[in-house]
């Protein structure tokens, strides 16, 4: 088990922090060494000039793709683009998520758990949109962006099949057949959301090849798209891939931090101490944090997957063990060899077993406005078994692992208000919580 | 000119097809390097020697699975350039990678470790135009042609961007989808949408017409006839995952390419 690093990783320097290479020019002396520096790049993220045009965060990000795939993504942004100044796509995606995803969710207090852990404990409960996540809004989303794309049909990967069953569910509603790919491994481990894709109308491809998890789905995703990239939208679900998709991402999800802060100064009549989020690639992390980032009170942290330990190849902390390459057309922080081979993660959470990051975590993480933290396997376990005793909520386990952060913060900050983004429910990992925890 | 350019044209006018092999270097084994090289470089115009990836996305299932014994074999982008240095070919080699594991090492060395090896071209399949600069800059300074890719998606006056920039020779995808498909005939892996041969040939000719540098088809030539049929529209013929599928059943590279051309 991987207890909780006090500070976490942020702030510091390392040995793995970022130095000038092939991809990251000199002139851009990254990382930033002093609280000036690091406060000048955040400020930037702020008034918008990150993704920069090359849909570079610092140095993260960017677009590290076959030739076959530049026409597509290019088009992509430029549709998005004009789609998100364009007042009638705005509305229908307004009205979209209000009737049919069920926005805005619920901000709760969570009673028991705060008098249990010691803190006051808010739970954005994103576990409660339209088919059980978060997802749901990016499948929207881009679910809307592809009938302006005039594509023919939609593909997806997913890990713990939620961003599957909502494309799924998105391609049911607007019209568009749908493949899903998904590691054997996940697969097997959660079952319940492979039926519910069957049942939406998708085509769930079971992937071999490699580690059999979220990185190969995403591998074989893209081998799909290049054989007909301008037919096909490659709907991504993570923070992660080539520009536009980290900001798509995170475009779509920001409705979760909008709608919390607003809750929070309605409900709890301040901003919290802090925020947590688990962070796999990192989209409901980064649509949470959009929402508190230029508020200077308000700490965040992203939770990593501490698996099973420090070891490589027994966790999914890729911002506290990895170092920048390149992995699904982004920059970003990785777990690889010496040699830059990607390492095999590992977390009893399928949608944080990934070796990868979403460039503007690494962006926040070196800028210091993010403290990146982990939690392991039996912590989050634990809080699974705690939220379902003491508030009547089966949370997933990625979040799981948020609120095991939240629970870990309380000892040293007795008194503090947190809100931890809930962003699933945890119905699909019965089958895992069965083998597991009986 | 440059010297892989200089081979191809020069194995052009003698005559026979110019053929540029693919390795995965490390399959079946590292100590079968110096020989498929020895193999190969007589009978080819270049060299592509693949450095194994942990996820080849551009690639289909024949070089995922050579990249995976690769790596069981402990290939690696350090291994292989140190054994280059004892290793001379007759042709040009160039490396083919992904990017990461050329990240590993330190810019300002990489060109330098090349160089020792005797490596006179890069092709990185992840490296669009847009993010290739410095890379370029750093190779143009010793020589290393850095080679580009098109792809049939790609629009003509970005080809023509991307051929004035291609050192070497120009790397023209001839079929959509992953490495492996079937050029000129109906795709039969991967869905890749297969391209008839006459779409083929007009696509290579319209390349050819705006390239300064000669245009290498690859991706799907697998058998005798499709290098009789293509020949006479490209530059050069690319030949990965065909000669991958034939090391695996035991064939000596030298023997595939051989009846290849022949």
């Amino acid at each position: 088990m991987t207890s909780m690093s006090a500070s976490g990783k942020s702030g510091t320097m390392n040995a793995n922090a970022t130095s000038a290479n092939l991809v990251v020019p000199r002139e851009l002396n990254w990382p930033p060494r002093s609280e000036a520096d690091q406060a000048a790049e955040l400020a930037k993220l702020l008034r918008g000039e990150y993704p920069d045009s090359n849909g570079r965060y610092g140095p993260f990000g960017g677009r590290f793709v076959p030739e076959t795939l530049m026409g597509a993504v290019t088009r992509l942004e430029t549709v998005a683009r004009e789609a998100l100044q364009d007042m009638s796509f705005l509305a229908t995606l307004e009205s979209e998520g209000r009737e049919w995803i069920g926005r805005r969710t619920p901000m709760m207090k969570a009673k028991n758990l705060s008098a249990a852990w010691g803190i006051n404990l808010w739970l954005k409960r994103e576990d409660l949109a339209h088919t059980g996540a978060h997802k749901i809004n990016n499948a929207l989303g881009q679910g809307l962006l592809a009938k302006r794309l005039g594509v023919k049909r939609i593909i997806a990967e997913t890990g713990a099949g939620q961003h599957g069953v909502a494309t799924a569910a998105a391609c049911a509603r607007l019209g568009f057949p749908c493949r899903v790919y998904m590691g054997a491994t996940d697969v097997q481990r959660q079952a319940p959301n492979v039926q519910r894709m069957k049942w939406l109308g998708a085509e769930v491809v079971p992937v071999t090849s490699g580690d059999q998890t979220l990185r190969a789905a995403i591998d074989e995703a893209l081998r799909d798209w290049v054989s007909d990239p301008m037919g096909t939208h490659y709907l991504l679900g993570s923070a992660v891939g080539p520009h536009p998709f980290p900001w798509l991402v995170r475009t779509f999800q920001s409705v979760i931090g909008r709608e919390s802060r607003q809750q929070m100064l309605e409900q709890a009549q301040r901003l919290p101490d802090a925020v947590f989020s688990c962070v796999g690639g990192g989209s409901n992390a980064i649509g949470m944090f959009h929402g508190f980032l230029a508020d200077a009170s308000v700490k965040i942290f992203g939770v990593e997957a501490g698996g099973r330990g420090d070891t490589p190849g027994e966790h999914s902390s890729t911002i506290t063990h990895g170092r920048p390459g390149v992995l699904h057309g982004c920059y970003s922080y990785l777990l690889q060899d010496q040699n830059g081979q990607v390492s095999d993660s590992h977390s009893v959470s399928a949608g944080l077993d990934y070796p990868g990051v979403g460039p503007e975590h690494s962006f926040l993480s070196d800028v210091g406005r993010v403290s990146y933290v982990q939690a392991g396997d039996e912590e989050a376990l634990a809080a699974v078994k705690d939220c379902c005793r003491m508030e009547g909520i089966l949370p997933a386990l990625e979040p799981s692992h948020a609120l095991a952060a939240a629970k870990n913060f309380g000892k040293a900050n007795p008194g503090a208000t947190v809100l931890v983004n809930l962003c699933g429910r945890g119905d699909k990992d019965m089958p895992i919580l069965m083998k597991v925890l009986s | 000119m440059h010297t892989i350019e200089q081979s191809i044209r020069s194995k052009r006018q003698s005559g026979s097809p110019a053929v540029i092999p693919y390795l995965t270097c490390g399959f079946p084994t590292r100590e079968a390097l110096r020989s498929q090289i020895e193999q190969l470089a007589p009978l080819s115009a270049v060299i592509e020697l693949g450095v194994a990836f942990s996820d080849p996305m551009a690639d289909g299932v024949t070089i995922q699975r050579s990249s995976a014994v690769a790596l069981q074999q402990q290939a690696s982008l350090d291994w292989l350039l140190t054994e280059l240095k004892g290793i001379r070919s007759a042709c040009p080699l160039a490396i083919m990678s992904y990017l990461n594991p050329l990240l590993t090492i330190s810019a300002g060395t990489l060109g330098l470790r090349l160089k020792d090896a005797n490596i006179a071209g890069l092709i990185i399949p992840d490296l669009p135009l847009e993010e290739s600069a410095p890379l370029r800059e750093e190779m143009a300074s010793l020589g290393i042609a850095l080679i580009q890719m098109v792809t049939p998606a790609t629009p003509m006056e970005r080809a023509k961007m991307i051929a004035s920039r291609s050192g070497g020779f120009l790397y023209a995808v001839t079929s959509m989808g992953v490495t492996g498909g079937s050029a000129g005939a109906a795709s039969s892996s991967g869905g890749a949408s297969g391209q008839s041969l006459d779409a083929v040939g007009s696509y290579l000719a319209g390349l050819r017409a705006i390239s300064p540098v000669p245009v290498a088809a690859g991706f799907g030539i697998r058998t005798r006839e499709q290098v009789r049929s293509l020949q006479p529209h490209a530059d050069a013929l690319i030949v990965g995952s065909a000669l991958i599928e034939a090391i695996e059943k035991g064939q000596s590279p030298g023997e595939f390419i051989r009846g290849l051309i022949g």
